[in-house]
């Protein structure tokens, strides 16, 4: 029973730090408009923010190993670009702009806690959604 | 009872729910702001004001005026209206600095003595320009 609470609560916050995620890279998009080469930065937000939308509906709607291991890989991969493009001048890339942004502002700073909530709680499910399915193996 | 009912969803429901899900997020974007579409201000250049009304806008990653025409020693005021921190820094010698300016915040510097031109970048988004005229 305290598992399935704990469980429960992991998977609400990691839908709801994905929702935070796609809500705050969704609300900086138009200004982000300026840094462009072939695509803008604020493309790349709206990329970034229908992908988070799309994981925190299928951690909490879907609630199987893969929908949380999609979880997991977005606030993953958010957070390990958030940090680069913070301390490193990554340049151009291609078609992608330089992003680098030497600075820390609130909507980065809850970004960036709302990323690491959702790495730890999809961990945890993924953990959890690996041991169900050897168990459900050994039941076979 | 209700998580299992969830976990039985059929992947066509998933499908339209994700759908919903990304039409969510990209309608999230385009109601958010004015959205800029260029790297600088296409404000034209101001003549010089009689009393400290020299002022820089920050918006949507571009000075409002880029160009500005004050006179020697004129205080400057510069406000950030955009969501993330910027400076107003001149190039070279950095005749002149606002250091950071956080998000919704004002910062003044003086104009130099010296008559001349200016130019001047944000250095946290050096691709931000502007050029200061001092007479």
């Amino acid at each position: 029973m305290q598992m399935r609470t704990a469980v429960w609560a992991a998977r609400v916050l990691a839908a709801a730090g994905l929702a935070v995620d796609a809500y705050v890279h969704a609300d900086l998009a138009p200004q982000y408009d300026a840094v462009k080469a072939t695509f803008s930065q604020g493309d790349l937000f709206r990329i970034e923010a229908a992908i988070s939308a799309l994981a925190a509906l299928l951690v909490l709607a879907w609630r199987r190993l893969p929908g949380d291991a999609f979880g997991w890989l977005v606030a993953a991969g958010g957070f390990a670009l958030l940090v680069v493009y913070r301390y490193v001048d990554v340049g151009k890339l291609g078609p992608l702009p330089n992003m680098y942004e030497p600075v820390w502002f609130t909507e980065k700073r809850v970004v960036a806690v709302a990323q690491l909530v959702t790495v730890v709680t999809a961990a945890f499910l993924v953990a959890v959604d690996v041991r169900d399915r050897r168990h459900q193996r050994h039941l076979r | 009872m209700a998580g299992s009912a969830m976990r039985g969803l059929a992947p066509r429901t998933l499908g339209v729910l994700g759908a919903v899900s990304l039409l969510l997020a990209l309608s999230g974007c385009s109601d958010s702001g004015s959205g800029g579409s260029g790297s600088t201000a296409t404000a034209s250049p101001s003549s010089p004001a009689a009393g400290g009304g020299d002022t820089i806008d920050i918006k949507n990653f571009a000075f409002n005026p880029a160009s500005l025409t004050v006179k020697a020693g004129a205080v400057v005021t510069v406000t950030n209206s955009d969501s993330t921190t910027h400076t107003v820094t001149a190039t070279g010698a950095k005749a002149f600095d606002t250091g950071d300016i956080a998000p919704g915040k004002t910062a003044t510097f003086t104009a130099p003595p010296e008559a001349g031109s200016y130019p001047f970048i944000c250095t946290i988004h050096p691709f931000m320009k502007g050029t200061l005229t001092v007479v």
